[in-house]
């Protein structure tokens, strides 16, 4: 008997101690050259690496038993490694990764805070790339999100879905973070979108559903993460300089200077290993005369990165972003005979500011089935109003701190939980001395049902105050499905509830710029929305003639109760206000892919929009202002010996209605006018310097997205960039 | 082969949008620009000027042919700049006084027509009144107006 329990004890110790690994080398598989920087995920846990100078990687240690290997790579096809048996013993694999030509990551983090492959995604998702970054020259990245489907902006405003519209720049529906950290909005509730650093984007990844329930208040519309580069293995120094001019304008009478206006935008980046331990710091200079008299900004950006690797299980990153700028300042044109005017006295306007943001996170990999991410963030702003109508400013400080502890149970249950502080202290001219505080707990269950089911459900509630008094408390749930019909083709629907607290700008703001006045309104309360979709995604296998074929087509319905406003009243002072119910139903359908041996590429993207004021009974009592209806984005580009060509098309329906100035049909004032834009780039790569000439709005369209505010003149700009 | 395939599906494609009928963008507008001047001392029974503008001119009854009117000038303001952006035409300008709180006289608008008792005076005598705009497509016209007061 007693042998008999050693003999136990000894197969269970033996088992328990055993341990083997994975490791092997990753080529491209037209060359067969190794690829560097691949990452290998273990499905399931928080394993994973990434693959050497010579694309060998090992993951180690493992317990036995069946394991699934992700790897990805931007600009290849995602290659899943399924069923490899460990044992005791090392097991070698060796894998081909394919070229994809549209360069979209196929494994993203966002959508569940846990890394999940495209095709299993319980919400709608768009993916930006590298590449289509780097082919628009893009320095603002509003510009690039312009062409996913559901996404448009209104002078820079972001629009996910029409969730935003337009609210005078203030109180973003959307919310941004930097490698999943919040980059913190100030009092007014919006993002500045110059402080991105474009250059050291890896990837774009956007939830165009709401994000309430992991993200909070400001997730009401959706969520944009911008993942940045880590440093490469060996030191390097990158530059891009983008320079161009704006055309006259077309027609006599609107020409306004004799020189034409220019622009130079300038990034400078220096990345290196340092000892374990990897860092990026990057400098970009942006000036600019802009395309109207008052359309001048003159930035200078720090930015920087640190990523800290103690060993296996624990890593840590620091970000740190200084930004100043002074910016014109102008609310509308001087008048419809000078479009590109500033009115009267306004001419000299002006704003300066600073701002510093600091984020970071810590990980600890407790084992390979939980994981623990310690997330802080600072945000400090300074800014000064100089205006003839209002000279004010604003000083803000904001914290967030935020832990997340993710398990898996079992095979295929993946729990998310976490809890999340943010306070605020605003001394503003505009809106006077206020604090805010608000405390969260969210938790997200994922669970996969079978082999193509993935259900994910999950809740936060949040409580916010405002100078000491209770403001709101909200509980945002949300269940989502993913079904797997097969590898090339999955469904989603989920349903969601989210809520936005009015911001501080939106409650307190007592300002005049120009002819519009704002009151404050204290009395705001949040608004709450309910959204649901049905989505389906295809990607279809590629022959000689197509290839990398990709669908999306996703209908979609958000119910908003108590939306808030900026609401101008019949003596023209605007009040942000709970006005309205509404309710947007749209279709958003996406496709690309390349043609005739990845030849000719093209991408396709098309938004229906019904946005619509109702009543306490559902009944419609009118379009929700600033709005477009129909949406249209279409591009195709080719490479042919080498030099890349780029043709970009943008179409937005009329917008049926504004808030401002109507259009009145007599005199012929603020006539409003559908959007057609079109774009066109040129590339080519020689000996390692990379040229793009690219002309933006090449037909001269001109058009007002808001009211006395003409849309952007036609400019050509030449950018070189080079990697030493 | 190959590459006279792709040169055509380009070309084809650019032959495609250029075309397409050129969409409806923005245009130069026509209009009056201008100053306005005050010239003499505001009468205690005027608190804001404005120019109007008409399409036609019946002595008994101005409003008849309005088609738009400036921003009003409070008191004791003496020079603004205005624009009216209009249709191609004839028109007359002609300047107002409005005997109420202009931010009063806009807050309650549609009460005040109804009530058919508008708080505005005739600036101007007919005379002045009668040199016609001949405005023409695309043209902006810049005349400076001047309101004398006693």
């Amino acid at each position: 008997m007693m042998k008999f329990k050693f003999l136990i004890h000894f197969v269970l110790m033996a088992n328990l101690f055993a341990q083997g690994s994975i490791s092997g080398k990753i080529t491209r598989a037209d060359s067969e050259d190794p690829l560097l920087g691949v990452n290998i995920l273990v499905q399931g846990t928080f394993t994973g690496t990434v693959t050497n100078a010579e694309g060998q990687f090992k993951i180690e240690p493992l317990q036995p038993g069946e394991y699934t290997l992700f790897v990805s790579m931007i600009g290849f096809e995602k290659h899943t490694e399924k069923d490899i048996v460990i044992a005791d013993k090392e097991v070698l694999i060796e894998i081909q990764l394919k070229q994809n030509v549209l360069s979209a990551p196929q494994v993203v983090v966002t959508a569940s805070r846990n890394v999940q492959d495209v095709m299993e995604l319980p919400v709608s998702m768009s993916v930006i790339g590298p590449r289509k970054i780097h082919d628009r020259a893009a320095v603002n990245l509003v510009e690039v999100m312009k062409f996913e489907p559901g996404i448009s902006s209104i002078r820079g405003q972001l629009n996910i879905r029409g969730t935003s519209g337009y609210t005078l720049g203030v109180g973003d529906r959307s919310l941004l973070l930097i490698d999943g950290v919040p980059v913190l909005g100030s009092g007014a509730g919006n993002i500045t979108w110059t402080m991105v650093p474009i250059s050291e984007i890896d990837h774009v990844e956007i939830i165009r559903s709401g994000g309430s329930a992991l993200y909070g208040s400001s997730a009401l519309g959706g969520v944009v993460n911008i993942l940045t580069k880590n440093a490469p293995t060996k030191a390097e120094t990158r530059f891009r300089l983008k320079s161009g001019m704006y055309s006259e304008p077309k027609y006599k009478q609107w020409q306004w200077r004799s020189q034409p206006g220019l622009f130079n935008y300038l990034d400078l980046t220096h990345s290196r290993p340092i000892g374990k331990h990897s860092a990026w710091v990057r400098f970009h200079k942006a000036k600019s005369d802009g395309y109207k008299r008052q359309g001048w900004t003159d930035a200078n950006n720090i930015t920087g990165k640190v990523k800290f690797n103690f060993g296996e299980r624990y890593n840590a990153s620091l970000f740190a972003n200084y930004y100043s700028d002074k910016t014109a300042l102008a609310s509308q044109w001087k008048n419809a005979a000078n479009p590109f005017s500033a009115p009267s006295g306004e001419e000299d306007d002006y704003t300066e500011g600073t701002k510093l943001h600091l984020n970071g996170f810590f990980n600890m990999i407790l084992s390979d089935k939980t994981v623990i991410k310690l997330k802080g963030s600072m945000y400090d702003v300074w800014w000064q109003n100089h205006s003839v109508t209002n000279d004010n400013g604003l000083d803000e400080q904001k914290g967030y701190g935020e832990i997340l502890v993710s398990t898996t149970l079992g095979q295929s249950t993946q729990i998310t939980a976490g809890v999340v502080g943010q306070t605020a202290k605003i001394r503003a001219g505009v809106y006077g001395d206020h604090s805010s505080l608000s405390m969260a707990a969210y938790i997200q269950a994922q669970q996969r049902i079978g082999t193509k089911l993935t259900l994910n459900t999950g809740a936060r509630m949040e409580t916010y105050f405002v100078d000491d008094e209770k403001l709101d408390e909200s509980l945002a749930p949300q269940i989502a499905l993913n079904f797997r019909m097969f590898d090339w083709l999955s469904f989603r629907s989920s349903v969601s509830s989210g809520f936005r607290v009015p911001a501080i700008a939106e409650m307190y703001s007592r300002t005049q710029l120009n002819i519009f006045k704002v009151e404050p309104n204290p009395e705001l309360i949040a608004e709450r929305s309910q959204a649901g979709e049905v989505g389906m995604t295809v990607k279809l296998p590629g022959n000689k003639w197509i290839s990398d074929m990709t669908m999306d087509v996703v209908a979609f319905k958000s119910t908003f109760d108590q939306l808030i406003v900026a609401n101008p009243d019949d003596k023209g002072i605007i009040h942000f206000e709970n006005l309205t119910d509404a309710r947007i139903t749209g279709l958003e359908v996406g496709a690309s892919g390349a043609l005739f041996n990845q030849t000719l590429l093209f991408s396709i993207a098309y938004t229906n929009l019904d946005p619509e004021e109702i009543d306490k009974d559902g009944n419609t009592i009118d379009t929700l202002a600033y709005r477009f209806r129909h949406t249209l984005v279409t591009t195709i580009g080719t490479r042919l010996m080498g030099v890349t060509a780029t043709l970009e098309n943008r179409y937005m329906s009329r917008i049926e209605r504004v808030k401002l100035f109507q259009e009145n049909a007599i005199s012929g004032e603020d006539k409003r006018v559908p959007i057609h834009i079109w774009n066109a780039s040129l590339g080519y790569d020689y000996r390692g310097w990379d040229f793009l000439f690219r002309v933006e709005n090449m037909f001269q369209y001109y058009y007002t997205e808001l009211e006395r505010n003409m849309g952007e003149e036609r400019h050509l700009s030449l950018t070189v960039s080079k990697k030493i | 082969m190959k590459l006279i395939c792709k040169l055509t599906i380009i070309y084809s494609v650019l032959v495609l949008i250029w075309s397409c009928d050129p969409p409806e963008s923005l245009e130069p507008v026509s209009g009056i620009e201008g100053k306005l001047f005050i010239e003499g001392e505001w009468p205690d029974s005027i608190q804001a000027t404005a120019l109007i503008v008409l399409n036609s001119l019946d002595p008994g009854n101005l409003a008849a042919g309005l088609v738009s009117y400036s921003t009003p000038m409070v008191s004791p303001s003496k020079k603004s700049e205005y624009f009216f952006q209009l249709e191609p035409g004839f028109y007359f300008v002609a300047g107002v006084g409005l005997t109420m709180d202009p931010v009063l006289f806009f807050a309650n608008f549609d009460s005040i027509t109804a009530s058919g008792n508008l708080p505005i005076v005739q600036l101007e005598k007919l005379p002045s009144l009668l040199s016609i705009i001949d405005l023409g497509n695309q043209q902006v016209l810049e005349i400076d107006h001047t309101i004398t007061f006693k």
